[in-house]
Formats: C-alpha cells, structure tokens, sequence
C-alpha cells in the first residue's frame, strides 16, 4: 500500500479541523443560516453553479481579465525595471514617484476605470495593471541594483555588450527574485479582480460574490470564495515549479 | 587556449592614486617579465586590491602610466562563477571566441580533465566545495587566450589544506599553460610557494619597499630552509 507523505498529511489535517470548526459552527447556530452558510449549504451550491455553466464562465472571465492585465503589466513593469535598475539618475528620478503610486490602493482608481473605460474587462484589467506594476516595476529596479558588481565586472572582461549582457547575465542574476515578485504581483491581482469585477462588470467571481450577496445567497458567495482560493493556490504552484529548476534553485538556498 | 608565441609583459611606471584626498598608491613603479609570476604582499588596507583595480582598467592611475600587453583575466576574491550556469558554462564563458561548438566543447572538456573536474560538467557553483568553485575559476581564466592572469586573494576563503593543495595545483596548471600573472595575497607562506618574484609593498600610500627573488624549484615544500628564509626577509621587510 502507498504511504502518504506527511507534509501531504498536514494541509489535509488542517482542512479537515476547518471543516469541522464550520460545522460546529453551523449546528450550535452560532450565527444564523443566512448569515453563516452550512458547508451542505455550500456544497449544493457548488452543484447548482456548476451544473448551469455560471461559475465555469465566471472564472473564465476572471481568469481572463487576471492574465491579461498581469502580463501587460510584466511586459511593461520588467523591462522598464531592468533598463531604471542599471541607472543610477533614472532611478533616483522615478523611484519616489513609483513608490507614492505603489501606496495608492487599487481601488481608488475604480472611479477612474469607470469613467475612462466604461464596464467589462477593459477596467478589470487596467486596475489588475495599476495594482501589479508599481510593486513588479520597483522590485525588478531593486534586484538590478544589488546585482553583485562582481558579475559585471566578469561580464566586462568576457566582453558581453547590450542585450547579451541583459538576456545572459542581468535577467539570470534577478530571476530568483523576480519569480518571488511575480508570485507576490499574482497573489495582488486576484485580491484587485474580485473588488474590481464588485462595481465594474457583469460576470467573473467578484461579480458571482457580488450577486450572491444582493440575493442573499451567501452560499453561493462561500462556493465563489472558495473557488478564487483554489485557482489562486493552483497557479501559485505553478510559479513554485519555476523555483525548482537547477539554474534557477541557487537564488533560494541549497 | 595556450598560445606559444604570446609576449605579454606588464610595466606600470610611477603610478600614483587615490580616493578623495588620501593617497593609496605614490609613485609605483613595477616591471612584469612574460611567464613570471610576480606575488604582491602588503599591510593590510595598502592598496593591494587598488593596484589590481588599476592593472584590469576598472580605476585610472592619477598619475604615471600602466601598459599591459596582453589579454587579462581576473580570478576575483569571492567566488565570481555565475551561480545559474553549470561548471560546463561557466568554462565555457572563457571559451567565447570560438565560433565552432565542437571546437568549445573539446577544450572546456580538456580543461575539465585539466583542472581534475571531470563528472561535476553539469554541476552548478552551489553544489561545489570551496576548493572546487576555485578549480572551475582557474579553468574559466586558464581555458582562454588569456596572456596575464590578475588574481586577487584566490584562496583566501579555502581552508588551510585546501589553500596547500590549490597552491600546487595552480603551479601544475601554469606549467601545463603558462602565463604572466600578478597575484595579491596577505599569507607570505602562500607568496613563497607560488611567486618567481614577491613585491613587497608599505603602509599607504604604497610603495615597493623590497622585491625578493624566489629562487627555489618546484614543488617547493613550506619546511624549505630557502623559503623559510624568504619568508622571514618579507616579515622583516613588513616590520614584523
């Protein structure tokens, strides 16, 4: 027989105590079955939104709206970082101004989205944007600038120039780094889609939340929660292969 | 690769720098003959590592000139092997000239078997030992046309049986691919083992107080009656 591992065993663990304290919870009627959903409740729920297609289509929708305004915003945010990282003036000139927009909320700017672009993904997407790429942008400028000089000074002697200094000694020095703040970035834009898609569209698992909490179904709201956490760890695990590879795995210890 | 008809020498004449205000180096003056190896020794802070700054081009003399016939590498203090590649192309980065893959792989493979690394090819800088990491910066620096080599206190983070061990290898791979190279240490014991010619500098601002020629075959045994004498010349040269 197959033994199980026990750092498989413990998360289980933990779910299971979760799922029991919900059900004490639940049978003491600690709050009342409106205000606290029975994980039965819930479980319905799931079979309801899945078997009419709604919540399959709201997280497309999200899920289009995360990776559309976080890779527009990695495409904009690394190379940007990589250019201000290797200057000194540029990044005395912009840091204080990257770093006052970083400390604005997101949502804060759900006026604005509105009124520029209207409702759909196109402010989803503009706000995943605003969230993820001061953070991206400021902590690729970081890594670039502690780049041990020891490196360059190698890659100097060795004669490596423009794009081959960027592409084979600057971004393989930051990739530790710069994985742990895409992870980061990621782990924002799923917290910014479900406030944006709140007040600015009309499907995606914020807009779910949001229509099982005007019909008082928190049940459903609870099924779209938990979805939004099971998608997020999903890919999140993704990203934690990346730190795996060998030519990556130096930058995390042995 | 070893190229037989190289004429590196290296001539730096009344060289003076400094940071600021304060005075580092005055008026050096120094003459490198093609294949010799030339070990520097000094206090502490005299400006050791400023002269070899000033030998790669990273500072500018205030003064005086610096001429270097040659190509240069440096083997750095710490580690300087890129951490994301393997041993294989972290050689291979001073290989870079050849346009045929064939080629570069034949000689990173020669160096392999030169510098004792055979089967660690695919191995990366954090899964090797000290002495190791130190073979791979040796190989990277010997596997090129280089014609002087720079090293800046290369066995200083090495144990001490590790530090007895990479002095005789270092000598083995010169003997195997001679250059002219200039190597800054603080262990006079290591300076006498290694150097044809130790300089031995003063406090700052730096000047050659004394220059000992070592006159003693390899492989030199640190009991030598010969070196222990060199060694106790350059204590006596440092005021200790």
């Amino acid at each position: 027989m197959k033994k199980f591992s026990v750092p498989l065993l413990l998360p289980l663990f933990t779910i299971s105590v979760i799922l029991i304290i919900w059900q004490c919870i639940s049978y003491f009627e600690v709050f009342p079955d409106y205000a606290f959903p029975t994980l039965n409740l819930v479980l319905l729920s799931f079979a309801e939104e899945l078997s009419s297609l709604r919540l399959v289509n709201d997280t497309i929708a999200s899920l289009w709206r995360v990776i559309i305004g976080f890779l527009l915003s990695a495409t904009v945010a690394i190379p940007l970082g990589l250019y201000f990282g290797h200057r000194k003036a540029l990044r005395q000139a912009f840091i204080p101004t990257l770093n006052f927009f970083r400390f604005l909320s997101p949502l804060a700017w759900i006026p604005f989205a509105i009124l520029w672009f209207h409702i759909g993904d196109k402010p989803a997407v503009f706000l995943i944007f605003l969230a993820t790429f001061f953070p991206l942008c400021l902590s690729v400028i970081s890594s670039v600038a502690t780049i041990p000089d020891i490196y360059f000074r190698v890659a100097k002697e060795y004669h490596y120039k423009g794009s081959e200094l960027l592409l084979k000694i600057t971004l393989p020095a930051i990739l530790p780094q710069l994985i742990s703040a895409l992870r980061i970035c990621y782990g924002i834009s799923w917290i910014v889609i479900v406030a944006a898609e709140m007040v600015g569209c009309q499907d995606g698992l914020g807009y779910g939340i949001w229509d099982a909490r005007n019909a008082l179904r928190l049940d459903t709201a609870v099924c779209y929660m938990i979805t939004i956490g099971i998608l997020g760890m999903t890919i999140d695990r993704v990203f934690l292969q990346f730190t795996k590879a060998k030519n990556i795995k130096w930058g995390y210890g042995k | 690769m070893g190229n037989n008809n190289w004429v590196s020498h290296i001539s730096i004449e009344n060289v003076s720098f400094g940071y600021h205000n304060q005075k580092v180096i005055e008026n050096l003056n120094l003459k490198v003959n093609k294949g010799e190896i030339v070990v520097i020794i000094g206090p502490s802070g005299c400006g050791k590592t400023s002269l070899l700054n000033l030998l790669n081009g990273y500072l500018l003399p205030q003064s005086g000139a610096v001429q270097m016939n040659g190509l240069i590498r440096t083997v750095h203090q710490h580690g300087s092997l890129f951490p994301w590649l393997t041993v294989n192309e972290n050689i291979g980065i001073g290989l870079r000239h050849l346009k045929s893959q064939r080629t570069q792989q034949k000689a990173i493979q020669d160096m392999l078997e030169l510098i004792n690394m055979e089967g660690f090819e695919d191995h990366y800088p954090h899964q090797l030992s000290g002495g190791m990491k130190q073979r791979v910066e040796l190989g990277r620096v010997l596997a090129g046309d280089a014609d002087i080599i720079l090293m800046d206190e290369p066995f200083s983070s090495l144990d001490y049986q590790a530090r007895l061990k990479m002095r005789r290898e270092l000598i083995g791979l010169l003997a195997k691919r001679p250059k002219t190279v200039i190597m800054v240490t603080h262990d006079i014991e290591e300076a006498v083992q290694i150097a044809d010619r130790i300089l031995v500098l003063t406090k700052r601002p730096s000047m050659v107080c004394a220059e000992l020629d070592v006159n003693v075959a390899h492989p030199r045994h640190i009991s030598d009656p010969d070196l222990i004498k060199i060694a106790d010349n350059v204590l006596h040269e440092l005021g200790l």
